[in-house]
């Protein structure tokens, strides 16, 4: 009867599992409890009961081991031991690859010798007025945690041997620490130890066992004996030794009863309907929000293709200052820590991977995450920037992915599909960083854009004017805004309606000129006519793109139509978006074209703009090829914008390295001009922030790190375009939490500050032990 | 009636004088020698190779570790078959490993031997 009973609640448990916390369902131990006969003795005290506590104790180690689906039948019961033994534990059966125990027997021992405290709680350690007591050593692999203990038992925990602990221990060898466990013999009959191997963590530890299947480590739960008057909880060596005995993956070290934790894990989707290319990265924030901090030893993945294959993974951080500040192209620097998993499940299933070192987080923490592995991520596309994902402890903010690791293009919004497991107990990692702060100068871009919702549009009414300063080939641009009304249409030349599908273009007229139905020109073919509006695309090429980009849809029924004309005496073409309905809407939008494609001077008018357009629009002008994104300018707001016949990203300063104690730290300065004939490094305690144009310097140029050493390189001549400098040449140790900013200047002519002089961006480096 | 109990009783008659002469007429055996009597250790030990094949160990583990778990002889007990009650016993602390075997005055097991291979947890 108590089987059955038992398995309804599992069965109840695994269903609310499935509805309400995702990684519950990655099955793992599976105890089958089976009440055996006996009656507990006339020395119990507390008011528990045995099958409740050892429920509590089977959930507990269940909770524990990451494993494939594994099932092991336990069944327990009072029974008289001899002499000073409290609790005994048989292997009945084992077998399967890996061999692992099938069915055993526990007793507890009722021949009246055995004073026991049957705690009525046992997941609340009330009764006990000190503890966690941690313990830890160094047993090769990293210090790994040996020792949690909570004493001073009071009441009826006073002077009684806890039946929970006992419970916990005697589980513990039906779990893999078996003398009669083939598996456990192979593995430390002769040394006595078990050495521990990837993926599990702490790989090279070497776990001392003594008197059979038990540990020697005092403070472990599976130490052979155990006092009164104290609870021993498992301990990452208690866990670390049936992982590898036993052949499981990963072990999730609980510091409290499964369920008492906030939410773990913290789980984004798994239903992807995107993906990156092999080697790619995938990238998000999490922020800490359990005031004891919280441990990460798995994050479980949503890896592409069919599955089977072993995977890993290497995990960099960025420490942040502020929410959505992740830089997927930043600096990141070396991994802090890697993900193995023995074998990939098929995409849309998490394949579960050990994190070694596991990940800690500090209260408050907040870092950016890039993972890049051997394979390619399956991710969900994200409906906004930064989409967030919470538990009671933890907040996840979804960035992007890249193909090739801090690498652009950036695809954003990405949603990483991901479970991460976590213990509660960390503090922030002491990871060095180095952070790019303000701009160089003096940068030049070849585009320009701004990105408006559809409610947020300012440009119905107004012309924007690009008269084209350079060549055909290499436009340079003066835009200018106005308020102005549209061109009658036949203006130009007569007007034809251009046949346009949805999402569709079409070469229009002799000008070699295309016509998207979402609202761009390009001037040849290649052009994306995509329903999403997005910069890296617009800038992206092959073509130019001259964009007031929305999803529209002119094959929408009672749409207006898309009319093009042309003069090709002067080249002048004039396109006419005439009341076409935004996707998926009757709300009518006008917008008018004419192009010069002579000169290669061009302007936008819009007329009425619906509200109702389900996505935002992209308006402005970028080349062919590829081309540095300038960011989004108010067009509105700016009276001229002024765009470059070459894109120059300014004087700049990239990190290395991080500023790690008992290393170096080291920079390079980029984009030197060839004619500056002194490089200038500055390293200073602040950040001023003057603007450096009152000296002379251009007047984009700001000052971003005070002049306490400065050090001065005579460029030859032409200089050299990088120069690779050290502001730190050897970290001590004891100068962590450490900030210095430093900053790039070069000079050119006379007087020593002119119009030629730059500066690059600044970088703040704060030294770390990582 | 009294004419059926007097027929039963000549029946039984002529099967006794047929069983007498059948049985003097049967060969008499010579008298048999005692089987050799198995070492008892031998047996201790045999009953911990079968214990651990049942619970799955293969020959070359079972042949090496049989011996261990053995130890040494710990009791040995007369009981009511005429033999001895003899435990074994290669325990330590936190393992439990013994083989007792009741055998009779012949050295020959009454029952099974009983085979203990357990953790333990033991007060400290």
């Amino acid at each position: 009867m108590a089987t059955s009973m038992h398995r309804l609640g599992v069965g109840l448990a695994g269903v609310l599992a499935l509805a309400l916390a995702p990684s519950q369902a990655r099955a793992q131990v599976n105890i089958v409890r089976v009440l055996g006969a006996g009656a507990p003795p006339a020395t119990v005290a507390g008011g528990g009961n045995l099958t409740a506590i050892f429920n509590a104790a089977a959930d507990w180690w269940e909770g524990t081991l990451v494993t494939s689906p594994y099932t092991v039948t336990i069944t327990y019961q009072w029974g008289p031991l001899s002499g000073s033994t409290l609790g005994l534990h048989s292997l009945v059966s084992q077998g399967g690859s890996p061999n692992r125990e099938t069915a055993g027997t526990i007793t507890f021992d009722n021949d009246g010798t055995s004073s026991w405290f049957l705690d009525p709680t046992p997941c609340a350690n009330t009764e006990f007025t000190t503890g966690p007591t941690l313990a830890s050593a160094n047993l090769g692999g990293g210090l790994m945690n040996t020792g949690r203990t909570y004493t001073g038992g009071t009441g009826s925990a006073s002077g009684r041997t806890d039946l929970f602990s006992v419970c916990l221990h005697e589980i513990g060898h039906a779990l893999g620490l078996s003398s009669a466990n083939t598996s456990f013999v192979a593995e430390a009959g002769v040394d006595l130890s078990i050495d521990v191997t990837a993926p599990r963590p702490f790989p090279g530890a070497a776990i001392p066992t003594v008197s059979g299947a038990h540990l020697n480590l005092t403070s472990a739960l599976m130490f052979p004996s155990i006092g009164t008057g104290l609870r021993h909880l498992p301990t990452d060596a208690d866990a670390l030794a049936n992982a590898q005995v036993s052949q499981m993956t990963n072990i999730m070290t609980l510091t409290s009863c499964p369920g008492t934790l906030g939410g773990s894990p913290l789980t984004t989707t798994f239903a992807n309907d995107n993906g990156g290319s092999s080697g790619g990265a995938v990238y998000f924030e999490l922020e800490c929000l359990a005031s004891s901090g919280l441990t990460i030893p798995d994050i479980a993945l949503n890896v592409g293709g069919a599955g089977g294959a072993a995977a890993n993974f290497n995990l960099y951080l960025q420490m942040l200052s502020a929410p959505n500040t992740t830089d997927p192209i930043g600096f990141w620097g070396l991994p802090v820590a890697t993900g193995a998993a023995a074998s990939t499940l098929p995409a849309g299933t998490p394949t579960h991977f050990s994190v070694s070192p596991p990940l800690q987080l500090g209260p408050g923490c907040r870092v950016g995450v890039a993972i890049a592995g051997n394979f390619a991520h399956a991710y969900t596309n994200g409906s906004a920037a930064f989409q967030v994902y919470s538990t009671a402890d933890l907040t996840l903010a979804a960035c992007c992915a890249t193909n090739s690791p801090f690498t652009a293009p950036v695809f954003s919004p990405r949603v990483v599909n991901t479970s991460i497991s976590y213990n509660l107990g960390g503090v922030c990692p002491p990871v060095a960083t180095c952070v790019a702060q303000g701009n160089g100068c003096v940068k030049e871009f070849t585009s320009f854009y701004e990105v408006l919702t559809a409610t947020g549009m300012d440009l119905s009414g107004r012309r924007l004017s690009a008269i084209n300063t350079g060549t055909l080939a290499a436009p340079s641009y003066d835009v200018t805004t106005v308020a102005a009304a549209l061109q009658p249409i036949g203006s130009v030349g007569a007007a034809a309606a251009l046949v346009l599908a949805d999402d569709q273009v079409v070469a229009a007229g002799t000008l070699g000129l295309q016509v998207s139905s979402n609202c761009q020109i390009f001037n040849g073919p290649g052009g994306t006519p995509g329903f999403v509006p997005t910069p890296s695309i617009f800038l992206g090429g092959p073509c130019s793109y001259t964009s007031s980009w929305t999803d529209l849809n002119p094959a929408a029924p009672g749409s207006g139509q898309v009319f093009y004309e042309q003069n090709a005496g002067s080249g002048v073409a004039q396109i006419t978006y005439n009341g076409v309905y935004g996707f998926g809407t009757t709300g009518a939008n006008t917008v008018q074209f004419r192009i010069n494609t002579v000169n290669g001077s061009f302007s936008i008018t819009w007329g009425a703009l619906a509200t109702t357009n389900v996505r935002p629009w992209l308006v402005g002008f970028s080349p062919a090829a590829v081309s540095l994104d300038p960011g989004p300018t108010d067009i509105s707001a700016t009276p001229l914008i002024h765009t470059f016949a070459v894109d120059n990203p300014g004087l700049g300063l990239v990190c290395a390295n991080r500023p790690a104690q008992g290393g170096a730290w080291n920079v390079t300065t980029t984009n030197i001009p060839a004619n500056a004939f002194l490089h200038l490094r500055v390293l200073g305690l602040n950040r001023p922030g003057v603007p450096l144009g009152i000296i002379g310097f251009p007047p984009s140029c700001t000052q971003l790190a005070s002049p306490d050493v400065i050090d001065i390189d005579v460029l030859p001549s032409p200089a050299p375009s990088s120069i690779n400098w050290t502001p730190l040449p050897s970290i001590p140790a004891g100068f962590i939490g450490f900030e210095v900013n430093a900053q790039a200047v070069t000079l050119f002519g006379a007087p020593l500050f002119n119009l030629n002089s730059r500066a690059s961006n600044g970088l703040k480096g704060r030294v770390g032990a990582l | 009636m009294a004419l059926q109990s007097s027929s039963l009783r000549l029946v039984e008659r002529l099967f006794l004088t047929l069983s007498l002469v059948a049985v003097s007429a049967a060969p008499i055996p010579a008298p048999a020698s005692p089987p050799p009597m198995q070492d008892p250790q031998d047996i201790a030990l045999q009953s911990w190779r079968d214990h651990l094949q049942g619970i799955g160990w293969p020959q070359e583990l079972r042949e090496r570790w049989a011996p261990r778990f053995l130890g040494v002889l710990r009791e040995s007990v007369a009981n009511e078959h005429g033999g001895n009650t003899m435990t074994w016993d290669g325990s330590k602390p936190g393992l439990l490993s013994t083989v007792t075997l009741v055998l009779d005055a012949n050295g020959k097991p009454v029952q099974r031997p009983v085979v203990q291979l357990a953790d333990v947890l033991e007060a400290r």
